[in-house]
C-alpha cells in the first residue's frame, strides 16, 4: 500500500467544481484510490461519498491506494488536493 | 382563450403548447414484493440512464468552464457514481423499497450528510442534491424527462417557473416563446429571455388543468397577451402583425454591418448591454461597436461559489477575444437590491434593499471581492480596450476609495511581476446625488454612464419592481429628462464623454431624442438594436436636436407621451 498525507489549503474547502476535477482524474487509474479525513473515507472516483468528507481549508487528508499504480495515483491525487481551489 | 400577462420582450409567436408541468414527485411508499425487485432496479437505472443523456445533451450547448457547465457536469459525475447507483439497488432488495421511495431515501441521506456539514456551501450543494433526486423521482414516474428532447420546432413552453438555469438549458432553437406563471419585469429569467430575444409573458394566470400539449397558442408580446386556441380572426390578424414584423427584420438587416451614422453625417456609438459570454457569441449578427454594459454579477448567478480572478480573468479574456478590438465596458458587481446570490454570505436584511448596501456600497465593504474583479479587469486590459465603471457611486469620497482600491490592485500586479493594461474609468450616474455632485468627480474619470431605470427610480421614488406604480411613474418623463440633460451638458463642458445604458435607449421612440441631447454613446438590449439603429441611420440629427428641445420643453408626461405619437419619424 503506498499513502500520502496532505493538508488542504484551497480557500473554500474542495467543494463540488474541484472535487468534479479530482473525480475525473482518479477514474483515469485502475486503482481504487482512497481519501479519509476526520474518520471518514471515499473513494476519489466517488462524488456522491467525496462530498460528505468535509474538506475545508485546513484539515488533513490521508490519500492511499493499493496495486500496480498506487504509488502514481495517490501522488496525483495528493498533488490535486493540495493545489486546487 | 385570451390570457393577460407582462411582456418582458417584444415579438409575436405562435406555435404549438409545451407543458413543463410541476413534477410528478409521488413516492410509491408500498412494501415491494420481491418478485418485482428487479424491475424497480431497472426502473431506476433506467431512469438515472435517461437523465444522463439529457444532461449530456445540455452540456453539449455550454460553454466548457462555465457555471452552467460545471453544474451540469457535476450532476452527471453523480449521477454516473456506481457508488449512488449501488446504494439505490441496495435500497430496493433490502429494504422492499419501490424505484421512487429508494432514489429519495439515498438523495435524503446524502442531503442530510451534506447539510450537517458546517459548511454554508455544501449546505446550498444539499438542496441541488434534493433536486436531482426529484428528477430522477419525476422521470421514473413518467412525468418529465422527455421535455427538452424532442420538442417541436414551434414550441412554447408555458411553466410555472423557470429558474435561470433550466433556462440556460433551453433548446432556444426550438423554443418561440415563453410563458410563465409568475415572475416580474426584473427577473433573471425575464432579463435573459430578453437577451435572447424570445417574445416572453410574464405573472401570466393560465391553468394547467386548461391547456394540455400539441394546442395551437400565440403569444403577443406587443399587447401582452397569450391566445389559446385562438379563433380563425385572431389567428389570421396576428399574423398579419407578424408578417409586418418580420418584413420589417429583414428590412432592418441592411444596417447591420453598415457604421450607425445619421443621414447629415453624425455618428453614434451603438453599443450592447449583456450578461454573459453567450450574449456575446450572439451580437455578431446585429452589428454593434462594442459592450456598453457588462452585467458582470451575472456571473454569479448559479454559481456554487465566488469565480476568482483567474475565473473572472478567463470570463473577460473570452469576451474580449470575441469581441475583435471593439470596446468592452465592465461594471463591477452590482449585487444587493433585487439581485440575491447565493454563493454570496447571506446579507443582512434591510428595510430598503434599493437604498441600502448594494453596488460599489457593497464591493468597499468585501474589499478582498472588489480586488479579485478589479485585478481581473486590469490584466485582461492588456489584451483590449477596456472600460471599468463602478455602478452606485453618488460622491467624490467614495471615488476616492475606488481609484486607491485601482491604484493598490496596480501596484500589487506590479510587485508580483504580472502584466496588466490601461483601463478607462467611469462610473454609472444613477442617482439624483451622482447628476449633482458630478463635477466634482468628472476632472478623475475617462467616461460616465447614465443609468436611466435607477436614476428614475431614485428621482421619482417609485420602486422599479413595483408593477403597481409601473404606469404612473415611468423613465420617460420631465424631472428624469431633465436630470439626464444637466449630465450630458456637465460631461460636455468637462470633456469626459458620455453614455446611456439604461432600457430607455432600446426604446426606438425615444433613443433619438436622446441623441438630440447630445448622448454620443447607448447601449441597449442586444434585441433591441436593430431598429434603433435603423431609426437613427434613417433620421438626421438636426431633426434629433429638435425633438430633444421639444422633449426637454415638456412639463408634463402627457406632453412627452404625443411628443411621441405626433414625431413620426421615418420607417
Amino acid at each position: 500500500m503506498y499513502e500520502k498525507t496532505v493538508t488542504i489549503v484551497a480557500q473554500h474547502g474542495i467543494h463540488t467544481r474541484p472535487a468534479a476535477v479530482l473525480v475525473k482524474e482518479a477514474k483515469q487509474f485502475d486503482c481504487d484510490v482512497m481519501v479519509e479525513c476526520q474518520g471518514k473515507q471515499a473513494s476519489a472516483k466517488s462524488l456522491f461519498k467525496l462530498q460528505t468528507l468535509g474538506l475545508y481549508k485546513g484539515v488533513t487528508v490521508r490519500v492511499f491506494a493499493e496495486g500496480a499504480s498506487a504509488e502514481l495515483a495517490v501522488n496525483k491525487i495528493a498533488e490535486l488536493l493540495e493545489t486546487l481551489s | 382563450m385570451e390570457l393577460k400577462g407582462i411582456a418582458v420582450s417584444t415579438g409575436i409567436a405562435q406555435g404549438t403548447s409545451v407543458l413543463f408541468e410541476p413534477f410528478d414527485n409521488s413516492l410509491d411508499y408500498r412494501l415491494l414484493p420481491l418478485y418485482l425487485v428487479p424491475g424497480e432496479q431497472r426502473k431506476a437505472f433506467d431512469a438515472i440512464r435517461q437523465l444522463c443523456t439529457q444532461l449530456e445533451d445540455s452540456l453539449a450547448q455550454q460553454t466548457e468552464g462555465s457555471d452552467t457547465y460545471a453544474l451540469i457536469e457535476a450532476d452527471l459525475l453523480l449521477l454516473q457514481d456506481t457508488e449512488l447507483q449501488q446504494q439505490i439497488h441496495s435500497s430496493i432488495r433490502d429494504l422492499q423499497l419501490s424505484a421512487t421511495a429508494a432514489v429519495d431515501r439515498v438523495f435524503l441521506h446524502q442531503a442530510s450528510e451534506l447539510a450537517a456539514l458546517d459548511d454554508p456551501l455544501m449546505a446550498q450543494r444539499s438542496n441541488d442534491v434534493v433536486s436531482l433526486g426529484r428528477r430522477i423521482i419525476n422521470v421514473i414516474n413518467g412525468a418529465g424527462g422527455k421535455l427538452l428532447n424532442n420538442l417541436p420546432d414551434d414550441s412554447i413552453l408555458l411553466a410555472e417557473d423557470l429558474t435561470p438555469s433550466e433556462f440556460a438549458q433551453l433548446p432556444l432553437d426550438r423554443i418561440k416563446g415563453i410563458v410563465l406563471k409568475t415572475g416580474g419585469l426584473t427577473s433573471h429569467t425575464a432579463i435573459l429571455a430578453r437577451a435572447a430575444g424570445i417574445p416572453a409573458l410574464l405573472s401570466c394566470g393560465f391553468e394547467f388543468a386548461e391547456i394540455s400539449n400539441g394546442m395551437p397558442v400565440i403569444i403577443d408580446a406587443y399587447a401582452g397577451r397569450l391566445h389559446i386556441n385562438p379563433d380563425a380572426t385572431t389567428t389570421a390578424d396576428l399574423t398579419t402583425k407578424q408578417l409586418h414584423n418580420e418584413q420589417r427584420r429583414q428590412a432592418l438587416s441592411k444596417y447591420r454591418d453598415i457604421e450607425c451614422s445619421t443621414q447629415d453625417h453624425h455618428r453614434i456609438q451603438l453599443m450592447a448591454n449583456i450578461t454573459s459570454l453567450n450574449d456575446v457569441a450572439r451580437l455578431a449578427q446585429f452589428g454593434i461597436d462594442g459592450i456598453g454594459l457588462f452585467r458582470t454579477e451575472f456571473l454569479l448567478m448559479d454559481a456554487t461559489r465566488v469565480p476568482d480572478e483567474k475565473a473572472q480573468f478567463t470570463q473577460y479574456y473570452n469576451a474580449i477575444h470575441l469581441l475583435a478590438g471593439k470596446t468592452i465596458t465592465i461594471r463591477t458587481l452590482d449585487i444587493g437590491a433585487d439581485k440575491e446570490f447565493a454563493c454570496l454570505p447571506n446579507k443582512q436584511q434591510e428595510d430598503n434593499p434599493a437604498l441600502g448596501i448594494r453596488g460599489i456600497r457593497y464591493s468597499l465593504k468585501h474589499k478582498a471581492l472588489l480586488r479579485s474583479q478589479l485585478r481581473a479587469v486590469l490584466r485582461v486590459a492588456e489584451f483590449g480596450s477596456v472600460r471599468l465603471m463602478f455602478p452606485m457611486v453618488t460622491q467624490a469620497e467614495e471615488l476616492d476609495e475606488l481609484l486607491a482600491e485601482v491604484a493598490i490592485c496596480q501596484q500589487q500586479l506590479q510587485q508580483e511581476g504580472k502584466k496588466f493594461g490601461e483601463l478607462q474609468l467611469g462610473i454609472v450616474v444613477e442617482t439624483p446625488a451622482a447628476v449633482l455632485n458630478l463635477a466634482s468627480m468628472l476632472p478623475k474619470l475617462d467616461f460616465i454612464s447614465i443609468g436611466s431605470n435607477d436614476l428614475a427610480q431614485y428621482t421619482l421614488a417609485a420602486d422599479r419592481t413595483n408593477l403597481a406604480l409601473a404606469a404612473d411613474y415611468p423613465a420617460f418623463c420631465p424631472a428624469v429628462l431633465q436630470l439626464i440633460n444637466m449630465t450630458v451638458q456637465t460631461a460636455k463642458q468637462a470633456g469626459v464623454s458620455c453614455s446611456l445604458c439604461g432600457e430607455m435607449a432600446s426604446d426606438s421612440r425615444i433613443a433619438p431624442i436622446l441623441v438630440g441631447m447630445g448622448l454620443e454613446e447607448l447601449s441597449i438590449n442586444p434585441a433591441a438594436i436593430p431598429e434603433v439603429k435603423a431609426l437613427l441611420c434613417e433620421g438626421n440629427y438636426q431633426q434629433f436636436c429638435d425633438l430633444a428641445r421639444q422633449a426637454l420643453a415638456c412639463k408634463r408626461i402627457s406632453e412627452l407621451e404625443s411628443l411621441l405619437v405626433s414625431c413620426k419619424l421615418p420607417s
